[in-house]
C-alpha cells in the first residue's frame, strides 16, 4: 500500500511538469514498435476461443488461459500451411510475433505456426528430417520417376484390414477393370510399421512385376500417421526403381513419403484416379481408334477400287482380251487354211497316183512289146533268152509280140559285134 | 493365294502384351492408314489387325474384376503370391 503511494505522489509530480504530450498514433506506434522489436519470434501456450474462419481467407482468435486473453490472428498466406483445423477449446502452441492492431490500440500475436500440444516434438523431428533429406536432394524433380500411363499391375502396400485398402479396391474396379492388384499386407502404424512398409518396398522392387506402388494409409493423427515421416521408409521410397505413389491420410496431411514419392495424391481413393486411367475414357479412345481405322481402310479400299477401274479400263489390260480375239481369228484361219492345203494335197496326191498309174503301165512287159519289142522264150523249158549263148543253133524258140506268138528255129548265134 | 488367304482366314492375332501396347499398336496402324502408303495387302492386314486390336481392348476394359492378390514374403525369403 505504501509502495502504490509513493508511485502515486511521483506520478502526480512528473505530470505536473507536462514535459512530453502524446498523440495517441504516436504512443499507439511507439508501444507497437517497442513490442515488435522485444517479441519478435515467441512461442505462446494457450486455449483457442472465438474463433473466426472469415471469407478473406484471415483467422481470428483469442488464446487463453485462466487468467488473461490474446489476441490473434494467422493471416491467409500462413494459414494454408495448417495441417490442421482450428477449434474453440483446443489448446495450442502458436508460434508468432507480437504487434499492435493500431485502430483499437490492441496489441495481438500474429501467428505463424499453430501445432496441436502435444505433437509439439514430433512435428519438431519432422521439420527437420524434411530439412535434412531436402538438402541432401532426396525431394529432387529430377529423381521422380514419371508415372506409366496405363498401368496395369499395380503394388499397394497397406494395412489389409484398414479402409484405404477396400476404398482404393473400389475405385480401382470401377475404373480401370484390367488393372491386376497386388497387396503387401503391412503395418501402417505403431510398432514394426516402418519396417513392414520398407519390406513392401522392397519386396516390389525385388519382384519387379509391377508397373507402380501406391503407399497408402487413411487419415488420422500426426502419430498414426508418423511411419510415413521415418527416414528408412523415405529412403527406402527413394531407391525403388519402381515409381511410388504417396497417398497418406487426407487432403491437409503432409508426410516426408510425400515429398519423396514419385507422385503425391491427397487420399488413397485420389492415388487410384491418378495412376489408373478411367475405363470411359478409354473406351472412347479405342472406339475413335477402330472408327479411324475403319474410315481409313475404307478410304484405301474405295481409292483401290478406283485404281482398280482405271487400269481395268486401260489398253494395258484391255490388250490381252484383244489378244485372244485376235488368236482365235487367227486359229480360225489357220485351220480354214489347213483344211484347203489338205484337199490341195489329196488333190495332187490323186494326180499323182493317176501318173503313177501311168507310169506303171508304161512299164508293163505288154507296153513294151506294143513299142515293138518281142520276148524270146527256149521252147525245151520256156526261158526268156536275154543272150547268145542261151541258145544254140537249130533249136526250137519262142517269140511272143504285144499280139500273139510264133514258133522259130534258131539257125545261127552271133556273139555282140 | 497370298491374299486370298488374308481375305478369308481369320487372322492369326497375336495377344498383346498390355492395354497400352494394344492402344499404342492401334495408333501405328491409324497413321499408317492414314499415311496411305501400306499396298493393298498390308492394308488388308493392318486393319484386320486393327479391328481385333480394338475387340481386344473392349474385351479386357469388360473382364470380369480380378482378385486382389498378396504379396508375401515366405519365412525362407523368398516372394511369394497368394490368391486373397
Amino acid at each position: 500500500m505504501l509502495v502504490f503511494w509513493e508511485k502515486f505522489q511521483l506520478l502526480l509530480r512528473l505530470g505536473g511538469a507536462i514535459e512530453k504530450v502524446w498523440t495517441v498514433s504516436e504512443l499507439t506506434r511507439s508501444v507497437k514498435e517497442n513490442l515488435e522489436v522485444n517479441f519478435p519470434a515467441i512461442w505462446v501456450e494457450g486455449e483457442v476461443s472465438n474463433y473466426l474462419l472469415h471469407t478473406s481467407g484471415h483467422r481470428y482468435f483469442s488464446l487463453k488461459d485462466e487468467s488473461a486473453q490474446l489476441r490473434c490472428t494467422i493471416w491467409r498466406g500462413a494459414g494454408q500451411y495448417l495441417n490442421f483445423e482450428l477449434e474453440d477449446g483446443l489448446k495450442v502452441h502458436a508460434f508468432g510475433n507480437l504487434t499492435v492492431y493500431e485502430k483499437r490500440g490492441e496489441y495481438q500475436l500474429n501467428v505463424l505456426k499453430l501445432l496441436p500440444i502435444g505433437r509439439g516434438e514430433l512435428e519438431i523431428a519432422f521439420q527437420k528430417l524434411k530439412e535434412r533429406l531436402f538438402k541432401e536432394g532426396l525431394f529432387d524433380e529430377a529423381h521422380k520417376k514419371p508415372i506409366p500411363e496405363f498401368p496395369e499391375r499395380i503394388g499397394i502396400i497397406t494395412s489389409p484390414t484398414g479402409a484405404a485398402v477396400q476404398d482404393m479396391l473400389k475405385i480401382f474396379r470401377r475404373r480401370f477393370p484390367p488393372a491386376e492388384l497386388y497387396l503387401y499386407p503391412a503395418r501402417v502404424q505403431g510398432e514394426g510399421a516402418k519396417e513392414e512398409i520398407v519390406a513392401g518396398i522392397q519386396a516390389f522392387n525385388e519382384w519387379g512385376e509391377v508397373d507402380v506402388m501406391i503407399l497408402g494409409r487413411g487419415g488420422g493423427s500426426l502419430e498414426d500417421l508418423w511411419a510415413f515421416n521415418e527416414e528408412e521408409v523415405a529412403r527406402a521410397i527413394y531407391a525403388s526403381r519402381i515409381p511410388v505413389v504417396s497417398a497418406v491420410g487426407h487432403e491437409i496431411d503432409f508426410t516426408i513419403a510425400d515429398f519423396v514419392a514419385d507422385l503425391r495424391a491427397p487420399t488413397p481413393s485420389a492415388a487410384v484416379e491418378m495412376v489408373v486411367p478411367d475405363k470411359e475414357e478409354l473406351e472412347g479412345v479405342v472406339k475413335g481408334l477402330k472408327e479411324r481405322i475403319g474410315g481409313l481402310f475404307a478410304h484405301q479400299l474405295a481409292q483401290a477400287q478406283a485404281r482398280l477401274d482405271a487400269v481395268l479400263g486401260s489398253y494395258g489390260l484391255k490388250k490381252p482380251a484383244d489378244l485372244v480375239n485376235q488368236k482365235s481369228q487367227f486359229v480360225d484361219e489357220l485351220s480354214r487354211r489347213a483344211q484347203l492345203a489338205l484337199s490341195n494335197r489329196l488333190a495332187q496326191m490323186r494326180l499323182e497316183l493317176k501318173s503313177a498309174d501311168e507310169r506303171l503301165a508304161t512299164l508293163s512287159p505288154r507296153a513294151v512289146l506294143a513299142r515293138g519289142y518281142s520276148i524270146v522264150r527256149r521252147r525245151p523249158d520256156g526261158r526268156v533268152v536275154r543272150e547268145y549263148k542261151e541258145v544254140k543253133a537249130g533249136e526250137g524258140v519262142e517269140l511272143i509280140f504285144s499280139k500273139g506268138k510264133a514258133e522259130a528255129e534258131v539257125t545261127r548265134t552271133l556273139p555282140e559285134e | 493365294m497370298k491374299k486370298e488367304k488374308a481375305l478369308t482366314e481369320p487372322l492369326a492375332f497375336k495377344e498383346p502384351k498390355s492395354f497400352e501396347a494394344a492402344l499404342t499398336r492401334l495408333e501405328e496402324i491409324s497413321a499408317k492408314l492414314e499415311a496411305g502408303e501400306t499396298g493393298l495387302e498390308e492394308t488388308l492386314l493392318i486393319y484386320q489387325e486393327g479391328i481385333a486390336l480394338s475387340a481386344w481392348c473392349q474385351k479386357k476394359l469388360d473382364e470380369a474384376n480380378k482378385k486382389l492378390k498378396w504379396l508375401v514374403r515366405t519365412k525362407g525369403g523368398e516372394i511369394e503370391v497368394k490368391e486373397e
